[in-house]
């Protein structure tokens, strides 16, 4: 479930970008209000809230006076976008970092990472 | 959604509701018992005065006390649970104590006239055997004033020594001379039926009646001063659980 | 009314001890705040002078911006349950005890108190005096959640409760707030199942208030920092070190205060590793009576 390690409303963010990427929620799906939510997994309202608020601000989800909330049309190309942003920083960066300490030539990586692609038949 | 009410009185209501109908329930096993004694007496002799006197005027105060005691250790705890004040209390715990032991005082005249009820169908003279307030046992106003007077400085003397406790036991071992120095003139109202102590020390003085019921008001102004003073601030400790 | 509660300079005395050290917090109110402490830290005490039910030695407690004590009109709008409640007195009935709650609380609400007396499988005809000690618990909270004041506080309220029961509670307390928004003080030292309820946390030690912010601040605002001794003292310097623990040139130092992207660089620069730390944890460390303080 959710843990006490780190801000609650950013791991209740996290797991529903999850859903939207992964196809759990689809667009113009209604989500969950707040208080169902927050009765649902035993959550202080005003933390859902806050993650409910960050998604709309990032145009994840749109809000529809008197009804609720439901899924942007382009949540998912607007997530994909960011993730992809972030892509290079978060995971490839740090690859590379770590071959280099291992002493693992740059062709080697790129040799592996075209033979990979290929293989899903790239 | 249920209506809320906004009730008057909450404090007296439920001390009310706890402790007339204790009494009341009480009341009918004491007539019952006390008539059956003095039965068991003329089985073997004679019946030569109220047994109901005797029985009243031992009994019943200690009763008072008790409740008195009972307003401070449960129901002060509950009213202070309930978001009431310690003025709300004081206030309207001194109204329950007056009427409380009104009603108790009626019901003890109400045994004296059933009493009289029942040695009439016998023959039994209903003499009193110990002086009191009141000449004869059918003088009802007298006898309800008499115990009246004596309930109700007993339940104070419960309430002053129930708050000391209710404060500290310090202060609770401090209030108990206290408490009974209060009671002490009531004891004369009955003739002396037993106080410890210096009782019958009191007797010998031969107060006027005057005199007895001006130091008992005096006694019970002071109690009321007593009380105000320990309620005002008294802590509520928290219970062991 | 408001629900504005100010605690300026708080002190509460008994004869040898002191049992609350000049507490001072301001809560905005509509909130549920958890209110956490050892044993013997002194949260009985405090929010026994914020109910009322005890008069402060020093400072002052205001709700609404009117001192509490033998206030009337104050002291109506809050309820505290401490442990199995005040207001359950041994010698009544179940019934009896909901009964002069329904008389004594303008605010109490009948139809709420029966539903909870349901979901609790209270007895009603049993004395209270022959109740398990969940079960007095469990008439405490219903005392709480049914008197619907707008301060209502649990002091530890799930004692004795088992785990069913306790989310039962929880369940409850958190419906009620979202259908009756109003101030809740929760009062325990089981963090990990309650804190994701808590919009807001204070941390007493021995009787004073060592923190008092935001609940999803704190969850973000631990770090254990792990590493070679001498880089890792260098990284923490002017840092709030919670504890530490050492092992050879291995330490781990334990810190309070958020790291943003610069300092988090750094450390992976200098090849410290950066772990969260619960808010259990960051509890267990503030709580903990250190070398220097003991």
């Amino acid at each position: 479930m959710f843990d006490d390690r780190s801000p609650i409303y950013r791991q209740i963010a996290e797991r529903i970008e999850a859903d939207v990427l992964n196809g759990t929620l689809r667009a113009d799906e209604q989500v969950m209000s707040t208080t169902r939510y927050a009765a649902f997994h035993r959550i202080n309202p005003a933390t859902v809230a806050k993650a409910f608020q960050q998604l709309v601000d990032e145009g994840v989800l749109y809000k529809r006076r008197g009804i609720g909330m439901f899924v942007s049309p382009d949540a998912p190309e607007t997530l994909r976008e960011r993730r992809r942003k972030s892509f290079f920083t978060d995971v490839v960066d740090p690859m590379i970092a770590r071959a280099r300490t291992l002493g693992i030539p740059a062709a080697d990586l790129v040799a592996r990472i075209n033979e990979t692609f290929d293989g899903e038949g790239r | 959604m249920s209506t809320t009410v906004t009730r008057r009185w909450p404090v007296l209501r439920v001390t009310a509701t706890s402790h007339l109908p204790f009494i009341a329930l009480l009341w009918v096993p004491f007539v019952v018992v006390t008539l059956a004694v003095a039965g068991f007496i003329a089985m073997g002799g004679t019946v030569s005065h109220s047994a109901i006197h005797v029985a009243a005027t031992q009994l019943p105060r200690w009763l008072m006390f008790g409740l008195g005691l009972d307003m401070v250790s449960n129901t002060l705890r509950m009213h202070l649970a309930h978001g009431r004040t310690r003025r709300e209390f004081v206030g309207q715990g001194l109204v329950h104590a007056v009427l409380m032991s009104g009603f108790a005082a009626v019901l003890i005249a109400l045994a004296y006239l059933v009493e009289r009820g029942v040695y009439a169908m016998f023959g039994w003279p209903q003499a009193l055997n110990r002086e009191a307030m009141f000449a004869t046992a059918d003088d009802y106003p007298v006898i309800l004033g008499t115990y009246w007077l004596l309930f109700l400085t007993w339940t104070i003397a419960g309430l002053v020594i129930g708050l000391g406790f209710f404060h500290s036991n310090g202060l609770g071992l401090l209030t108990i001379p206290i408490g009974l120095a209060i009671a002490l003139p009531t004891v004369l109202f009955t003739g002396n039926s037993g106080f410890p102590v210096i009782g019958d020390e009191l007797v010998d003085l031969d107060l006027s009646e005057g005199l007895l019921l001006a130091l008992n008001g005096g006694l019970l102004v002071l109690a009321v001063g007593i009380i105000w003073a320990i309620a005002r601030h008294v802590p509520m400790k928290a219970k062991a659980p | 009314m408001s629900t504005f509660i100010e605690a300026d300079g708080l002190t509460l005395r008994y004869d040898d001890v002191t049992a609350v050290d000049g507490v001072s917090f301001t809560l905005t109110g509509g909130k549920i705040y958890g209110l956490l402490g050892r044993n013997g830290s002194g949260k009985t005490s405090l929010l026994s002078v914020l109910a009322g039910y005890r008069r402060p030695s020093a400072g002052a407690v205001t709700v609404g911006g009117r001192p509490v004590f033998e206030n009337a009109e104050v002291t109506r709008q809050i309820c505290l349950v401490r442990g199995s409640g005040d207001a359950a007195v041994t010698g009544l009935k179940v019934r009896d005890v909901l009964d002069f709650a329904g008389i004594m609380r303008e605010s109490w609400n009948a139809d709420y108190a029966a539903e909870l007396v349901e979901l609790f499988e209270l007895p009603l005809k049993k004395n209270v005096g022959a109740l398990s000690h969940g079960r007095r618990s469990a008439l405490g909270i219903v005392i709480g959640l049914a008197s619907r004041t707008p301060v209502t506080m649990f002091d530890e309220s799930y004692l004795g409760l088992d785990a069913p029961s306790r989310y039962k509670f929880y369940d409850a307390l958190l419906a009620e707030a979202m259908a009756h928004p109003r101030t809740m003080i929760v009062s325990t030292h089981l963090i990990e199942e309650v804190s994701a309820l808590f919009e807001e946390v204070l941390i007493l030690d021995e009787g004073r208030l060592v923190l008092h912010d935001e609940a999803e601040v704190l969850r973000g605002a631990g770090s254990a920092v792990t590493g070679d001794a001498e880089l890792v003292d260098r990284f923490v310097a002017g840092m709030r070190v919670l504890g530490e623990k050492r092992l050879g040139r291995t330490k781990s130092a334990m810190v309070y205060g958020e790291l943003d992207d610069e300092r988090r660089a750094q450390a992976s620069a200098a090849g410290l590793d950066l772990g969260p730390l619960a808010l259990q944890d960051l509890f267990v460390h503030l709580t903990e009576p250190t070398g220097d303080r003991r």
